[in-house]
């Protein structure tokens, strides 16, 4: 069979769809005609819009619940009272909640407000949130990294797509990226090779599922959902090594047995200080692992004691050589392996692998944030809530204040990614170790701190909270982390304000052609 | 090259894990019908209502079982993913049977080990499901494809049948098949409307602690006396 990509270019054709991607991509060209230039014109009156649909649709939901929670609550409808978030309705419940409303078309309507139950939507809006979440992390870390390290280079990143900072810049490249021809080389092996990205991509999107945003932001709640994700981490590794076999090249080979080397010892010393907030809290639930530290950043595990925090160091360390970043990207090395285990990826599928990476910093950064620094708790007093509370009133504002910004989402996820940049300040700063030295710093000396830190976690609990050795190095550790984020704070703000009188900006002006 | 014999090896696998796929199909609506309406729900496990979360903090996660049967809508949805998952096991451990490529092999082992973990998941036993996960297909099967990659001396490893193991092979499969037959088929399997109790984690990490402390200790010494004769007979070459 002749391929058409066995013609040179330049007699090629237009690209032409077969069989049911025909239609789709005619439909795709359509939509794209018709609204590029809409896009490209208004883009702040689209964001508005979505925004006030969004609300909208809420609104629109927030009525449907109430008056299923209603039929559900009646005892004249439902034999027994019950709460329409327990059990779904029937179809023959919700008639009869309709009729006895006198609502106008109860027919219709019974079909219609069946499917809008509180399981159901919250499972899409869930799925829908989780999904987004994980496109939109990796598209703007991607962003942020080119950002930083041009910063740290003495150049700007980015700077034109999308006009402030170039922030559309992974737009831009993403497109590009669906429009690159599928390169599958010709001894590689096809069906590995293919179905390689979705192995290493999937698995870290399945690790969101079970992120705790917060106390009731977490898409599902079951009781070992520390291990799943760890379980995730763990598989991702298989479709790196899939690919680096399939590629059917030395480099990627190379890369991909480097992978399995560093994945197979670095799991050992971070599962084991992973136990030590297990420990502490006595679950592997995550999300009673964050309620457990919401009395105020003194509480933070990581603060606890001198074993949790070492632990926590450890854990960060063996994080970055489980999600492959700097000093432990060996799999990747692109100054020795040309990109390691992707060398052989174009387009989409390439694409997909960056997916992964940058999702998995995130989900190791929600680890860190989740299991030692106090999940999605600002660290204010646990009273602020209850403040809060008492001065507005117990409405919907003091809630969404206190949901929102004391405890919740937006601190969880503004943590992550202060992780996801630390590990890419790290990457930017730190060379690359060897592989003997990745294994030596993990059996000789990550694995013995471990061991230290679990067995001292198991003694320290011996010691009541209110002894004063355990308060002592609890509030030592703590004001040692509040130093630590007020001295970056600061240097930041140093950085930022004597930009120019800075070493790089210097030489910069040096340069021929200044 | 691949001899006659050797893909006759291979369709008698096939068969014999086909007559396996057939009897589990068969008992699968079995398990899946008593299982429907005992269980308790899988979105028990959700912190939606807020009632139920305040009670979390003083039960832990025994708290998340017991506070819904299941939904009357939830039976057919799952029957269905229990066959599908079933049909992915399956497919894929014949797939493994007829595959010439140990890597390919080894992907395809990976496909079913991910498929049993999810119909653990679908019988409400994360914690088995996840260990299987993070053990098998995420440690396990790792090492086994370091193995072949490291081992390989062509890119593409070929894996062939000697007369003598067909006929072994044959024969314990054969036993086994008719073995794992008379279990699925005498065995008694629970119908009866109740949850499992103590099957949370804690119960299970409490029980490890007490009442089986004896084998647990035993496994433990024996894995490191696995691990440390390894390392000696690696560095005895």
């Amino acid at each position: 069979m002749v391929s058409q990509f066995s013609v040179p270019w330049k007699e090629r054709g237009p690209l032409e769809f077969r069989g049911p991607a025909r239609p789709l991509a005619a439909l795709a060209v359509m939509v794209y005609r018709m609204a590029g230039p809409i896009v490209a014109r208004i883009p702040g009156l689209i964001l508005i819009s979505a925004i006030v649909v969004t609300c909208l649709v809420v609104w629109a939901h927030w009525g449907v619940f109430g008056a299923l929670e209603a039929f559900a609550a009646d005892p004249a409808v439902n034999g027994a009272a019950r709460s329409a978030f327990d059990l779904p309705l029937t179809v023959a419940e919700i008639h009869a909640g309709l009729v006895q409303r006198s609502w106008p078309a109860a027919g219709l309507l019974q079909y219609l407000l069946w499917p809008l139950q509180a399981e159901l939507v919250r499972d899409l809006i869930g799925l829908g949130a989780v999904f987004g979440l994980f496109n939109l992390v990796p598209v703007y870390a991607i962003w942020w990294e080119r950002k930083v390290a041009g910063r740290i280079q003495s150049r700007m990143g980015p700077m034109r797509v999308g006009g402030w900072h170039g922030w559309a810049q992974s737009f831009a490249d993403g497109i590009k990226l669906v429009g690159k021809e599928d390169i599958v080389p010709a001894e590689a092996d096809k069906p590995l090779f293919r179905i390689a990205p979705y192995l290493a991509m999937v698995p870290a999107l399945l690790a969101f599922l079970c992120m705790p945003f917060g106390a009731y932001w977490v898409f599902r709640n079951i009781d070992v959902a520390l291990v799943f994700i760890l379980a995730m981490l763990g598989v991702e590794v298989v479709g790196v090594i899939v690919a680096g076999w399939a590629s059917n090249n030395k480099w990627s080979v190379y890369g991909a047995m480097r992978e399995a080397c560093q994945m197979v010892s670095y799991e050992i010393p971070m599962t084991t200080v992973l136990l030590v907030p297990v420990m502490a809290a006595g679950t592997l639930n995550m999300i009673a692992i964050g309620e457990g530290q919401a009395g105020g950043w003194h509480t933070w595990v990581a603060f606890t004691n001198p074993f949790a925090f070492v632990a926590f160091i450890t854990y960060f360390i063996a994080s970055l050589a489980s999600c492959k970043r700097a000093p432990f990207d060996l799999p990747e090395s692109e100054s020795e392996l040309v990109a390691g285990f992707h060398t052989e990826y174009s387009g989409f599928r390439w694409a997909l692998f960056f997916f992964a990476e940058y999702a998995a910093m995130f989900v190791v950064g929600g680890l860190a944030v989740t299991l030692f620094l106090g999940a999605w708790h600002t660290g204010l007093p646990p009273g602020v809530g209850a403040w809060i509370t008492s001065a507005l009133g117990d409405n919907v504002f003091s809630r969404g204040i206190n949901g929102l910004l004391i405890s919740g989402p937006v601190w969880f996820i503004a943590k992550c990614i202060f992780f996801v940049w630390v590990q890419i300040w790290i990457r930017w700063t730190l060379p690359r170790i060897r592989i003997d030295q990745v294994l030596y710093s993990c059996v000789q000396v990550m694995f013995p701190i471990a061991l230290v830190a679990l067995v001292g976690q198991s003694l320290w609990m011996l010691i009541p909270a209110n002894h004063v050795v355990y308060r002592l190095f609890n509030w030592a550790l703590s004001a040692l982390g509040l130093l630590t984020i007020a001295a970056m704070v600061g240097i930041a703000v140093y950085g930022y304000r004597h930009g120019r009188k800075m070493v790089g900006y210097l030489a910069v002006r040096q340069l021929p052609g200044a | 090259m691949v001899c006659e014999h050797t893909t006759r090896a291979r369709f008698l696998l096939a068969g014999l894990l086909g007559l396996l796929a057939a009897g589990g199909l068969l008992l699968g609506p079995r398990a899946a019908s008593a299982h429907e309406t005992g269980q308790p729900h899988e979105h028990a496990a959700h912190a939606d209502d807020h009632h139920d979360h305040d009670h979390d903090h003083e039960h832990g996660a025994t708290a998340d079982y017991d506070l819904r049967q299941r939904s009357e809508s939830g039976g057919g949805l799952e029957a269905l993913l229990f066959y599908v998952f079933a049909a992915t096991v399956l497919g894929s451990g014949l797939a493994i049977c007829i595959s010439t490529n140990i890597v390919r092999m080894a992907v395809y082992l990976f496909v079913t080990l991910s498929g049993v973990a999810v119909m653990f998941f679908l019988l409400l036993a994360n914690f088995i499901g996840v260990i299987q996960l993070i053990v098998y297909a995420g440690g396990t099967l790792i090492l086994l494809i370091f193995g072949v990659m490291l081992t390989s001396k062509s890119p593409w490893v070929r894996f062939d049948v000697k007369r003598g193991e067909l006929i072994a092979a044959g024969v314990v499969c054969t036993v086994l098949a008719v073995a794992l037959l008379t279990v699925v088929v005498g065995a008694n399997w629970p119908t009866n409307d109740t949850a499992v109790e103590g099957a949370s984690v804690a119960d299970f990490g409490k029980a490890l602690m007490t009442t089986y402390l004896v084998p647990f200790e035993a496994i433990s010494v024996l894995l490191l006396v696995v691990m440390i004769g390894a390392a000696l007979l690696a560095r005895q070459e």
